[in-house]
């Protein structure tokens, strides 16, 4: 990214204008493919989700709007912009980058700094880092530009409270996500291919006891380890419609696994079959499945994570079109506990 | 058929069977280019089944552990992410095995149902087969009637299923692709058979059917009274390198003009289809080259040019004529240009002519449709009797790959003339993440077995029945004045002539 460039906000186009200028020499191209609005507090995991911001570029172009509230000062409104770039390779585009920084009740100019700069045509997505439960005022406002509005549980005190306050949004014909539910796409892309044949699919039927691990390694950014593992038991409780299922969600400590993320998830049956996913020691983005049943043993097989390495997970959650049935059914099943 | 209740329609990517993929011709260039970086790039996405083993089949004696590391080079090399993926190679070279075989030795092919049943043993992959077939064509029965011998082809087989995937070209006229045909079809049925053209699987050629039945705005256009004429373009810089015995069998139209530039055709063409399955599409498609009006004596010297390349200069080096090439016969009649005006006669296009041309040697690298629509009438805005610009829409197909749009805008200032301008839709510059290889994605439609990306019987047979007319004409008449165009040119003026008689010309691209 490059070196933020404080502006009035009647100026932001013109700054941003003259930053392309420049760089039009460099033969880049100014492209978006969508309004990204971000909001955040004034924190340490604001810069967390800079980096998040930066993972959505890596993979698709787009005008980021990032909000900062600084709850603690007194009234400022501050903006800046600068353009910024998909990491680690020569990519042929950049994106503006439009920061805004607020502090007490300005936030309520925040609106009115917003409108004018929207691109026109493109869609808007919201990217609220903050407990949807509990700041309401700015996130309604906020809530009528967006077409899909992307939550991060990790915000909320209370799975069951969030779950309700995003089903009370989707019912409301608003589009929802969750960073969480995004963060464990590719473990549910592995389960549902592990167990895609018949044969895979009656063994999964017949599971009674399923173990989650997950990983309570402290981190700056993460408190709440158990959402993802929440998540995954929501997910297959509510797929497979089965009431006899046991789950056990065990905490692990691993150091280079992101807090929350899961490390390993066991599936076993009286019957004799058992389904072990465990992430490798070495590479934790390889996870090694074993099958075991009475009379045998696989050799085991590996799979790969890529999706969260490319950070494709999360921006896939951002443009899909609608709020996915899963996602929802998980939340019905986590609004109930 | 009930839902998987782990998969999400139009979100869940993963699910599909396990399976080993076979490939025929092993130890060929395709291989080592195209075939395995894509399987790993496909792997290291999460887009192979989680049981799954590839098979090197080929006649070269060579150990597993010789054909990893060779195919760890290749791939090194080729694939489109770099560097390679130390980590992710180190599982998945354990999933890559090689076996030595003669095409016609039964032995070989016992050995190769053994060793594959005792991979799904290991692997779990069911019994699951493809069978990639990069092999000259002359091979294509014999495998296939080897394979169905050792009962490694099923066809009804409720638990499992195999599928070969065939290169291209698929016969050399219309009687040897229906000679062909009749004798793998007493193996397959259709819906194991994938007949593989590498344009279907490049991410614009398929953004074709969103872009003209995905947006409103196009398909009103699309039509013989606005659409002026339509040019399809297939333009190589490059000669025929080491493909010297092949071009001399083959020539442009076999190579190049049958399978790419028909397929682009019909789906410029084609009615919208009934749903998005691959009968609707290849049924659509059917219709284009059904409709397609047939080529006389008089197309065959007037409005078909046909060319070769002599010496010349490319990026400022001098290169050799395609006679002086390896593997060529110094008197070679074989064409490397060649442009031709064909007509769709059916409702929405009779009238409008597509001319097509493609060729070896030519300034540039190239592939690209362009519309080209009728101009308004001319009573505003004209300039000393001159016309202003047509429109055209220009679909890019590789390099940078795009939709342009040409209109024409009033240059600012007080005398108002008109100046063309262009509108630009680059993929690069808005989808930051590299597009998949054209393979990737097609040997991932036949993993999970759907075949809408590859062409079906009767679209190539159509196609042959087509331009067999034309290959038997110059099999009687030779060409006379080949070369006919120098290398780094585009091509012969008399392809030039041909399109001016009719008041238009090639796009400069």
């Amino acid at each position: 990214m490059s070196a933020l460039t404080l502006v009035p906000p009647a100026q932001i186009e013109d700054a941003l204008k003259k930053m392309w200028e420049k760089l039009a020499k460099e033969n880049k191209t100014r492209a978006s493919l969508f309004n990204l609005i971000v909001y955040t507090h004034q924190n340490p995991r604001s810069d967390f989700m800079r980096s998040r911001v930066q993972k959505i570029i890596d993979n698709f172009p787009c005008r980021v709007l990032f909000i900062t509230h600084d709850r603690k000062k007194r009234e400022y409104l501050k903006t800046a912009v600068s353009v910024i770039t998909p990491q680690g390779k020569d990519a042929q585009f950049a994106c503006d980058h439009i920061d805004i920084g607020v502090g007490g009740k300005s936030i309520k100019k925040t609106l009115f700094v917003l409108l004018p700069i929207l691109i026109p045509d493109l869609p808007t997505y919201l990217l609220w880092a903050e407990n949807p439960c509990k700041e309401r005022d700015l996130l309604s406002e906020l809530e009528k530009l967006a077409s899909h509005l992307i939550f991060d549980s990790e915000t909320s005190e209370n799975l069951s409270h969030f779950a309700k306050s995003l089903l009370a949004c989707h019912k409301e014909k608003k589009e929802v996500g969750d960073l969480n539910w995004a963060r464990t796409e590719s473990w549910r892309e592995m389960i549902a291919a592990s167990f895609f044949s018949s044969e895979n699919l009656r063994e999964l039927m017949a599971t009674q006891s399923i173990v989650i691990e997950y990983n309570a390694a402290k981190t700056p950014f993460f408190i709440h380890f158990k959402i993802q593992a929440l998540y995954l038991q929501a997910w297959l409780t509510s797929r497979l419609k089965k009431k006899k299922i046991s789950f056990k969600l065990k905490p692990v400590k691993r150091k280079d696994v992101m807090g929350g993320g899961i490390i390993s998830m066991e599936f076993s049956a009286k019957k004799g079959f058992s389904y072990s996913f465990c992430t490798s020691k070495e590479d934790p983005h390889k996870i090694i499945i074993n099958r075991e049943t009475k009379e045998k043993c696989d050799l085991p097989r590996h799979f790969f994570l890529s999706r969260d390495v490319l950070g494709l997970s999360l921006t896939k959650e951002i443009i899909y079109k609608g709020t996915s049935n899963h996602f929802l059914d998980a939340l019905k099943t986590i609004a109930k506990l | 058929m009930n839902a998987h209740p782990l998969e999400e329609p139009g979100r869940t990517t993963r699910s599909m069977d396990p399976c080993i993929l076979v490939i025929f011709g092993a130890t060929g260039d395709l291989t080592g280019r195209k075939l395995m970086p894509s399987i790993y790039n496909l792997g290291k996405d999460g887009l192979l089944p989680s049981n799954f083993a590839v098979v090197g089949f080929a006649r070269r004696p060579k150990s597993h552990e010789d054909f990893r590391k060779e195919m760890k080079g290749e791939v090194s090399k080729y694939s489109r992410t770099l560097p390679l993926d130390d980590s992710y190679w180190s599982s998945f070279e354990k999933q890559i095995f090689y076996h030595i075989s003669e095409f016609d030795d039964d032995a070989g092919y016992e050995n190769l149902k053994i060793f594959l049943s005792q991979l799904d043993g290991q692997l779990g992959t069911k019994g699951n087969r493809i069978f990639y077939l990069s092999v000259q064509p002359k091979y294509f029965t014999q495998i296939i009637q080897k394979l169905s011998e050792h009962g490694l082809i099923y066809s009804h087989d409720k638990d499992k299923w195999s599928r070969v995937i065939i290169e291209k070209p698929f016969g050399r006229d219309l009687p040897s692709a229906v000679q062909l045909q009749e004798n793998i079809e007493k193996y397959l049925n259709e819906k194991q058979i994938y007949r593989i053209d590498h344009y279907l699987g490049k991410e614009t050629v398929q953004n074709l059917l969103v872009f003209r039945f995905g947006n409103g705005i196009f398909e009103s256009l699309w039509n013989n009274k606005l659409i002026d004429h339509v040019q399809i373009t297939v333009a190589e810089d490059i000669g025929i390198g080491t493909r010297g015995h092949f071009y001399e069998e083959e020539g442009l139209l076999r190579d190049v003009l049958q399978n790419h530039m028909m397929q682009l055709l019909t789906l410029v063409a084609m009615e919208p289809p009934v749903n998005l399955s691959g009968d609707a599409i290849h049924d659509e498609k059917v219709k284009v080259l059904e409709a397609m009006r047939p080529l006389s004596h008089e197309d065959f010297s007037k409005t078909i040019i046909r060319g070769q390349y002599g010496k010349g200069f490319i990026g400022g080096e001098k290169v050799i004529g395609y006679r002086e090439e390896k593997d060529v016969n110094p008197k070679s009649e074989v064409e490397t240009y060649l442009a031709m005006r064909l007509f769709i006669d059916n409702w929405r296009w009779t009238g409008v002519p597509f001319y097509l041309r493609g060729g070896k040697r030519l300034p540039k690298r190239a592939t690209e449709i362009a519309v080209v629509f009728k101009d308004p009438p001319g009573i505003l805005f004209k300039s000393q009797d001159k016309k202003n610009e047509s429109n055209v829409l220009a679909i890019r197909i590789q390099p940078d790959e795009g939709i342009s749009m040409k209109i024409n805008c009033k240059v600012p200032g007080p005398f108002s003339p008109i100046q063309p301008v262009k509108m630009d839709f680059r993929y690069g510059s808005y989808f930051g993440q590299s597009s998949p290889d054209a393979y990737e994605r097609l040997i991932w439609d036949c993993i999970l077995g759907d075949s809408t990306l590859f062409a079906r019987t009767d679209e190539v047979l159509h196609s042959w029945k087509i331009l067999t007319p034309l290959l038997q004409y110059w099999e009687k008449n030779p060409a006379k004045d080949f070369p006919n165009y120098e290398s780094g040119t585009w091509g012969p003026k008399e392809a030039d002539e041909m399109i001016a008689k009719d008041g238009r010309a090639w796009r400069l691209l």
